[in-house]
Formats: structure tokens, C-alpha cells, sequence
């Protein structure tokens, strides 16, 4: 304001009208103004006119109208609610169950007996091992490899961790393919087709397998273990064995979030998010990534502090490459965890937009003023939105992976700081 | 002798900052030493609505102005011995009163700071034998300047004759004279400008409903950030010693 006059922007300046178009009315003046009843008393208390018989009219009319105002939004909230659930199909079993992988794609049973085979098959792998050494060295070498094995090693986990999180992949890798073309159809783009040959191509995995394969055999028959000449064989083919299936993860995992990102560009034309099509490939990425770090931190801190020989020319300082799977595979699954939620979102967030122009052109025709029915569309908006940061929120399950991390980490630091401390994993 | 006027605080119009004018009526005045014992005092009461400038294409501004106003001298231990008297304001009122000054004058607001300083910020002076022609003027709707007076001090009341149904906000200069005698050797006294209302108008010079509505718009400029003053606006003034 300056000693001439005082510019106001456009938003004040329709409000000046419409307090001057309004009724003679306090409810009239106090709505067209927008009065806020705890703005409006701390602008009387700032010009000291609380008892102003005009102010006080201003001040009910205002109360009152914020107090029909929330009536009048919790009946409409209601009804919104209802349509909200309505549009989405929901009934209430659900809503209370997860429409994830385990519903509509596979059982969690079957999930858990595919890990415990897994397990069954490294013990199996123990004891035909034990039995070949036994055959072909004798009992006691049998029963040292059976104890490194099982015991200072603890290969029998880490084998099991790995073979039921390959196998948990390798059953339901159609999910991720099967979910995004059910949802998206003609609509994706060519970039999605060409990595999902990739996902499904054979020779990759077995490129990127063998690839693994041959960084094991170096690593550990550099380091040696403790073991007979028959019986280190078989415990080398069981790591590069464990090494082989944790690239098959990790490159399965990859393809994956390669195909959610081809997606990004595509066109959403309806509403997805009613019947969370694209929940599976969320729940697919979180079990596996899960899994597969798991064994990683589970394998590093074992096979870090496992009584190796390393009598080999450069003797310890070999061990280093014991933390390869953490420091290349970890931060990759880590990634691929949480990247398919980025890409939910956005194609969650441009079906909530579809359902609104739908809505848009349903309300046309319905017998109520252009205020409601923005009222209404602004509501179930919100709602959505909200539920869709509800549903894709990061909860405390979704940092296991970088917790195990840092725990492997942490026991990692303990023992490279205080040898003597033995802390059993 | 040069004479010499303390004004407290400074809110004459002629010191008041183009940042401190968010009043919609402004004081200013000329002194006069008639003798030892009476002062003259030339009132000039601005009436100055503000404009709410809106609109980009065709602008069409609001203003938020005063329909009337009350004026108050008070001579503290004195007396009002002449003052202008009450008269209709027709419309496009001109009123022209001459006054020849009796001594040269000084006008100075009262700062506090160190008598070292001599500082004379401010001050205006009034030569003597110098002859001033005050002419109030004032155009729209006709008005009706009442006064009253109680001995010590003089009170005028400027607003809309009775029943008129049409308000029309106060826009001109008031020029007013006041003459007082003090017995007391300190001369002093003091001068309130009270808007009797803080309405808003449209381009039309039209009052856009009643208080209520004013008090809305009036919130609505607050949240804003801009702030009306409706208050009164007092000066003191003193004579030097």
C-alpha cells in the first residue's frame, strides 16, 4: 500500500466482490468472505473489537456456517465413502485380505513348502555329499566335510536359503509378465517386450550363472577349505552353486524393475487401482528381494569368518572378496525392492485420474449444483490419494533388507575389530 | 520573537511517511500567535479515501473512506475564545477564510534526543505579516458541519444531514480555525480527528452495504496482510518554553 491506493492480487479482488454481491445477511457475508471463526477472532483482537455488534454477528454467522458445513461434508463423506468402495468392487473379506501374490497367484503355503524343499535339498546335497566322501575317502573325512558343512560353514542354510528363493522365482516368475499384460494389454510399449525376453531368456541366466560360477571357484579354492581333496570339491560345488542361483535371482529381479520401468511411459486407460492389479508384481519383488539378502548377509558373515586355510601366496588377504555378493548383489535387491512401488504409484496415480474424468462425465447428468459435485470429485480425490500413499506407504517390513544389511555389516565391523569376540551366527 | 510550537507525536501530514499514510483522513495545521496569551490554529482535516485498485482490462476501484468525522480541540487550563462555526456544506461547497498572521512561528515534532544535538528535524516556520487564504472544498453529497462548544475546548462533527438515504464518503480539504487563551503560562493542548465510520464504496462513490460487510472486506485485506487504520488520530502540542 502506498499513500494512493492500495493493489490487490485477483484472489482478493473476486473476494471483495463477492463479499459486495452478497446478501445482507451475516451467514451470507460471513460465507462470501470465508471466515475462518479462529481467523476472524484473532483479526478482532488484533483491531481490539471484540465486542463489536457487527463483529459478533459476523463471528455466529460464521460458526454456524462452519458447523452446517461439517454436517452437510460428513454426510457427503459418507456417501462418497460408500461409492468410493462401490467403484472398487470391494466387499468386505476383500478388503481385509492382501490381493497380492499369495491370493490370487499362489498360496503362502505353497511359497513356504517351495523354501523348505529348497532347505530338504541342501540336506539332502549334505548327506550325498558326506556319503561319496565317505565312499570314496573314508568315514572320518566324511564326517569333517559333514561339519564344516553344516557347522563351521553352515552351508546347509545358506544352500537352503537360496535353492527355495530360486525355486519361489523360478514357479512364479510368470506373475510379473502375466499381471503387467493383464492390466496394461495393448498398451505397452516395445521396450517392455524386449525385456521380457530377456527375463525369460535361458542362455542369460545360464551366461550370468556360469559368470558367477567362475568368480566362486577362484574365490574360494583360492581361500581353500580345511577339507580333504575329495571333500573340497563337493563343498566348492556347493557354493558356486549358492553364487550361480543368487545371479539367477538377482538377474530375475533386475528384468523385473527393467520391465516396470518400460511401463512408466505407458497409457493408463482405466482404473487400475480398484482392484490393485499391479499389487502381485509389488509382492513378488518384496518376498524374492527379501530372500535373496537374506541369504547374501547370511552367506557373507558366515563364509567371512569360516576357518579357511588361506595358504595361498596372498594368503587373508584374499577374504576381502568373501564380501562380494554384499557389495555387489545387496544394493542391487535393495533397489529392486523398492523401485516397483515408484512405478505402482504412478500407474495407481493415472488411474485415480481416469476414475475422476469418469466420474466427471457420470455427474453430468445428475441433479445437483456444480459446488457438490465439485465437492464430490475433490472428496473421492482425496480419498484415493490417500489410500494409495496408505497403500504403498514404506512400513518397517519394507527396510528388512537394508536392516539384515547393516546387521551383517555391524557383525562384520565386530569381528574385524575384535578377532576374539566369536559371535555365533 | 520568533514563537515556537511542539507537536506530539509527529502525525501531521506534512512528516507522516508515504508508508505511514493508511489513514483515510490526515491533520495538518498552521499556528499563529495572536498575543501573549492566545494561539490561532488553522486546521486542515484531509479527507482522502483510499482506492482499491482491481480489475486489469477495464479497472474499477473500490474505496474504503469515512461518511463523517469528528474533530476535537481541547485547551488544557484554557479557553476557547473563536472558532468557525457550524454551516451546511451544500454541494460543491467552497469556503474561503483569510487570516493575516500576527508572528512568525515555529512548528516542530517532539524527538527525543540528546540536547547536544540541537536538531531542528522537521521544523516549519510561519513568517509573520504574511497573509494565508485557507478555501475548503467539497463536492458530492450535501453535509452539515455542527459544532459545540464547552469553554476549554470546541468540538465539530462533519457528516450526511439526517435521513439521507445515499452515503457518500468524505472527500476534500475541512479547513477550520480555532482561537484559545491560556491564563496558565504553560500553553497546551490537545487535537483528536476521529473518522465516525470506516466504510467501503464503489466506483460509483455507493456504500457497499452496511458495517458488516465493511468489517468482511476489511478482514478479507487483513488476511492479506494490508491493514486499515480506523482509529483516531490525536496530537498534542505544546508551546516552548
Amino acid at each position: 500500500m502506498n499513500d494512493r491506493e492500495i493493489d490487490v492480487d485477483e484472489d482478493t479482488s473476486a473476494l471483495l466482490s463477492a463479499i459486495a454481491e452478497a446478501a445482507d445477511d451475516p451467514l451470507m457475508i460471513a460465507e462470501a468472505a470465508r471466515v475462518d471463526p479462529a481467523e476472524f477472532r484473532e483479526f478482532l483482537s488484533d483491531y481490539g473489537e471484540v465486542l463489536d455488534e457487527d463483529a459478533v454477528q459476523i463471528l455466529e454467522a460464521a460458526e454456524s456456517f462452519q458447523a452446517e458445513s461439517f454436517q452437510l461434508r460428513s454426510k457427503k463423506r459418507r456417501r462418497v465413502i460408500r461409492h468410493y468402495h462401490e467403484v472398487k468392487g470391494d466387499d468386505g473379506l476383500m478388503r481385509l485380505t492382501y490381493p497380492g501374490i499369495f491370493v490370487r497367484h499362489m498360496a503362502p503355503f505353497r511359497l513356504l513348502l517351495l523354501l523348505n524343499l529348497g532347505l530338504a535339498l541342501s540336506v539332502a546335497y549334505g548327506l550325498l555329499g558326506a556319503a561319496l566322501v565317505w565312499y570314496l575317502g573314508g568315514k572320518t573325512e566324511a564326517q569333517v566335510f559333514f561339519a564344516a558343512y553344516a557347522g563351521s560353514f553352515k552351508t546347509i542354510i545358506s544352500l537352503g536359503i537360496i535353492l527355495g528363493t530360486s525355486l519361489i522365482v523360478f514357479y512364479t516368475q510368470d506373475v510379473i509378465p502375466n499381471t503387467i499384460e493383464g492390466a496394461l494389454g495393448e498398451q505397452l510399449a516395445g521396450d517392455y517386450f524386449h525385456h521380457k525376453r530377456s527375463f525369460f531368456s535361458l542362455r542369460r541366466s545360464l551366461t550370468f550363472s556360469v559368470e558367477a560360477v567362475v568368480v566362486a571357484f577362484m574365490i574360494f579354492s583360492y581361500c581353500r577349505f580345511p577339507l580333504s581333496k575329495i571333500a573340497e570339491p563337493v563343498m566348492l560345488v556347493a557354493v558356486c552353486f549358492e553364487y550361480a542361483l543368487l545371479a539367477y535371482v538377482t538377474r530375475k529381479l533386475l528384468y523385473t524393475s527393467m520391465m516396470l520401468h518400460s511401463l512408466l511411459g505407458a497409457t493408463v486407460t482405466r482404473n487400475l487401482f480398484r482392484k490393485r492389479e499391479l499389487d502381485a508384481i509389488n509382492a513378488y519383488a518384496n518376498f524374492a528381494s527379501t530372500l535373496a539378502v537374506i541369504f547374501v548377509c547370511f552367506h557373507v558373515v558366515t563364509y567371512y569368518s569360516g576357518p579357511f586355510l588361506y595358504n595361498r601366496p596372498f594368503g587373508q588377504s584374499v577374504k576381502t572378496f568373501l564380501l562380494l555378493p554384499a557389495l555387489v548383489a545387496a544394493p542391487l535387491l535393495i533397489v529392486c525392492s523398492l523401485y516397483p512401488r515408484v512405478v505402482l504409484k504412478k500407474l495407481y496415480g493415472r488411474s485415480i485420474d481416469i476414475e475422476i474424468k469418469r466420474l466427471k462425465k457420470l455427474m453430468k447428468t445428475e441433479d445437483s449444483s456444480a459446488a457438490e459435485k465439485r465437492f464430490y470429485l475433490i472428496e473421492f480425490d482425496k480419498m484415493s490419494r490417500d489410500e494409495l500413499r496408505a497403500h504403498l506407504q514404506l512400513t518397517l517390513s519394507d527396510f528388512l533388507s537394508p536392516i539384515a544389511i547393516l546387521i551383517m555389516l555391524i557383525i562384520l565391523l565386530l569381528r574385524g575389530l575384535f578377532p576374539s569376540l566369536a559371535v555365533p551366527v | 520573537m520568533e514563537k515556537k510550537l511542539f507537536i506530539d507525536p509527529p502525525s501531521l501530514l506534512r512528516w507522516l511517511p508515504k508508508e505511514g499514510r493508511d489513514n483515510v483522513l490526515f491533520l495538518d495545521l498552521e499556528a499563529d500567535f495572536l498575543d501573549d496569551r492566545t494561539i490561532r490554529l488553522d486546521l486542515n482535516i484531509v479527507f482522502r479515501p483510499i482506492p482499491i485498485r482491481r480489475g486489469k482490462l477495464q479497472t474499477k476501484d473500490y474505496y474504503v473512506g469515512s461518511t463523517g468525522a469528528r474533530i476535537t480541540f481541547d485547551a488544557f487550563l484554557g479557553r476557547v475564545t473563536n472558532y468557525t462555526c457550524g454551516a451546511p456544506l451544500k454541494v460543491d461547497y467552497e469556503h474561503t477564510n483569510t487570516h493575516s498572521r500576527k508572528a512568525s512561528v515555529k512548528i516542530a515534532p517532539t524527538i527525543e534526543v540528546s540536547d547536544k544535538l540541537g536538531t531542528n528535524i522537521g521544523e516549519v516556520t510561519f513568517d509573520k505579516n504574511v497573509e494565508r487564504v485557507f478555501t475548503s472544498r467539497f463536492s458530492g453529497a450535501e453535509k452539515i458541519l455542527s459544532d459545540v462548544n464547552l469553554g476549554h475546548a470546541v468540538e465539530w462533527e462533519i457528516k450526511l444531514p439526517d435521513g439521507q438515504a445515499i452515503r457518500d464518503y468524505l472527500f476534500g480539504n475541512l479547513y477550520l480555525f480555532v482561537e484559545s487563551s491560556w491564563d496558565a503560562v504553560a500553553k497546551k493542548g490537545r487535537i483528536e480527528v476521529r473518522p465516525s465510520d470506516l466504510l467501503f464504496f464503489d466506483s460509483d462513490r455507493r456504500a457497499i452495504g452496511d458495517r458488516r460487510k465493511a468489517l468482511a472486506m476489511r478482514f478479507a485485506l487483513w488476511r492479506q496482510g494490508i491493514r486499515l487504520n480506523p482509529e483516531s488520530l490525536i496530537i498534542n502540542f505544546r508551546e516552548a518554553e
